[in-house]
């Protein structure tokens, strides 16, 4: 079994940038990667022998920077608080630039493929989604980003379904 | 590796944020424990309301609730079970400090409904300051974890006191989290300091450098409303007394360890009361209570200290600068007499003193309180740690 420790620190830094470039807020970001590295600690025995620790990790901050993001968004409807602009600095503002303009979902796909390094079936998995729909959200990102996604990034037809779902935490 | 890639190559192998310790997660995790304890608790406080009515609810749930099925040693039963008359016979001691009124920040935003407490087993001021809180976080919610005895250095000033650890202490509260740091042990390590135990959390340490950036011990925060920095009053009262004699001693209003425990209580207390939106349990409404907020708010002192033991109560900011220079030159007296009597200082970490100095810093705008222009004279010590 990998410690935590060794785990925790290689993927630490991908899981930031993935977030951040998912979500277009550092905070947002750094806020989701937290929790489930610190949800992953409390269950290391459990989480190290799934099949992919990571991809669990991704699915529980992705999950929880959505529900921030959610409170945020209430917070500013009841209590009409200003709500900070996308807090992306640089060097990620042009790589930013460049998936900024992608459907939320897409965006996922592409960052979670591309920046996390996950397969499709994996990615799948972490959006609680099927694989053709992966497949498919790939496929549309790779129309309007063209060369950028050049990678022979594996394509197949299937029905697209871009419902947004929370998954289930461990 | 296609181009967007590598484009990211430099997020992953530059970070933009720092990575937090594995210690900063375990207090994640244990704070999100304590807020799903805190629901539960608050659930079962409504369930147990719509049961048997709100007013006789009121002053006792918690008190039922800190016994319920848990077993405490007799000294921390006595402790948490002071009872409200006697917290009220004590009032508001002079001898006792009044608790600085702090201004949140952005930056110290996240524990605004935290209790926080930094402390150290080898330091004597500690030891007082731990008694004081239980006494006052038992009127708030339960204790049903604490750990045996141990004993303040015995290098330090009042050496070898008797109080207990808040390591592995868990607390439950409808109200705040509490959030109790241990830095060190009593152990010296050999090299001059003593052996590490916890380190603060991030958001306990953004907190700790704001509020009390001389880096004092004890440091109590309530909810970045109100702080304590050092004991509240002096841990002399603890002299020679063992565990269970200074548990039964705080339900004797005349004894000094009374005064000194729930005195410092009371205005804990009335901190702690600060920190609550909605209904406000009973001990909120009692006298002493509402006497210890004016002070808090007003920052007056029931009655000016001319205490050996305690340095004297800082005046409230606007009090006109001659209150203030006489504060200053009160502080002066009472620091150089310490200097001349204490031995050993209590510095957190450190073993061995070699020189004690009294020193003065005179801020350029108001901090903790304190008008720019004033002398504000501490004791500067030198040790080992100094040259480590």
């Amino acid at each position: 079994m990998e410690p935590f420790e060794s785990w925790y620190a290689r993927e630490h830094p991908r899981m930031v940038a993935t977030l951040l470039l998912a979500t277009g807020d550092l905070d947002l970001a750094t806020e989701g990667v937290d929790e489930a590295c610190a949800r992953a600690l409390a269950r290391w025995e459990r989480v190290s022998v799934m099949e992919a620790p990571t991809g669990w990790a991704y699915s529980v901050a992705l999950n929880h920077a959505r529900r921030v993001a959610r409170r945020r968004r209430l917070e500013r409807t009841l209590l009409r608080r200003s709500v900070p602009q996308a807090n992306v600095p640089a060097p990620a503002g042009e790589v930013w630039d460049l998936v900024a303009a992608l459907p939320e979902r897409q965006r996922q796909v592409v960052v979670l493929r591309h920046v996390a390094d996950l397969k499709e079936a994996q990615i799948a998995s972490v959006l609680n989604i099927s694989r053709s729909t992966v497949s498919t959200t790939l496929r549309d990102a790779h129309q309007r980003l063209g060369s950028l996604l050049d990678d022979g990034v594996e394509i197949t037809h299937a029905n697209s379904n871009l419902d947004t779902k929370e998954t289930t935490d461990v | 590796m296609s181009e967007l890639a590598q484009l990211a190559r430099p997020l992953i192998d530059q970070p933009l944020v720092e990575r937090p310790d594995v210690s900063a997660l375990r207090g994640r995790n244990r704070r999100r424990h304590s807020r799903r304890l805190t629901g539960l608790s608050v659930f079962l406080v409504v369930a147990l309301a719509g049961a048997f009515g709100l007013t006789q609810l009121g002053n006792t749930a918690h008190k039922a609730l800190a016994t319920g099925g848990v077993h405490l040693a007799s000294y921390f039963e006595a402790s948490i079970n002071v009872p409200d008359s006697t917290l009220a016979a004590v009032g508001l001691p002079a001898s006792v400090s009044v608790p600085t009124r702090v201004t949140p920040t952005v930056a110290t935003a996240t524990t605004n409904q935290v209790v926080s407490y930094v402390g150290a087993e080898y330091c004597p001021y500690c030891a007082i300051q731990r008694w004081a809180l239980l006494v006052a976080l038992s009127q708030f919610g339960t204790f049903s974890s604490l750990s045996d005895q141990v004993l303040s250095s015995s290098s330090q000033v009042y050496p070898n006191l008797a109080s207990w650890s808040f390591i592995g202490a868990r607390y439950t509260s409808p109200y705040f989290t509490f959030d109790p740091t241990e830095l060190t042990s009593s152990v010296p390590d050999g090299h001059g300091y003593y052996l590490p135990l916890e380190k603060m959390s991030a958001a306990q340490e953004v907190a700790y450098d704001h509020f009390d950036p001389q880096g004092g011990l004890p440091f109590v925060d309530l909810g970045n409303q109100f702080a304590t920095i050092g004991a509240s009053a002096s841990p002399s009262v603890l002299e020679d007394l063992s565990l269970g004699q200074i548990g039964s001693s705080l339900s004797d209003p005349t004894s000094p360890v009374a005064q000194a425990v729930d005195g410092t209580a009371n205005y804990l207390i009335a901190a702690m009361c600060t920190m609550i939106t909605g209904t406000k349990p009973f001990i909120c409404s009692m006298s002493m209570t509402t006497q210890a907020l004016s002070v808090l708010y007003s920052g007056v002192p029931p009655a000016a200290s001319t205490s050996s033991t305690n340095p004297p109560v800082q005046p409230p900011t606007n009090a006109p600068m001659s209150v203030w220079q006489k504060w200053s030159d009160e502080q002066h007296t009472f620091w150089e007499r310490a200097a001349a009597n204490y031995h050993r200082m209590t510095r957190p970490g450190c073993a061995v003193i070699k020189q004690v100095d009294v020193d003065s810093i005179t801020y350029t705008k108001t901090t903790l309180g304190i008008p720019p222009g004033i002398k504000v004279w501490y004791l500067s010590v030198v040790d080992q740690c100094s040259h480590k």
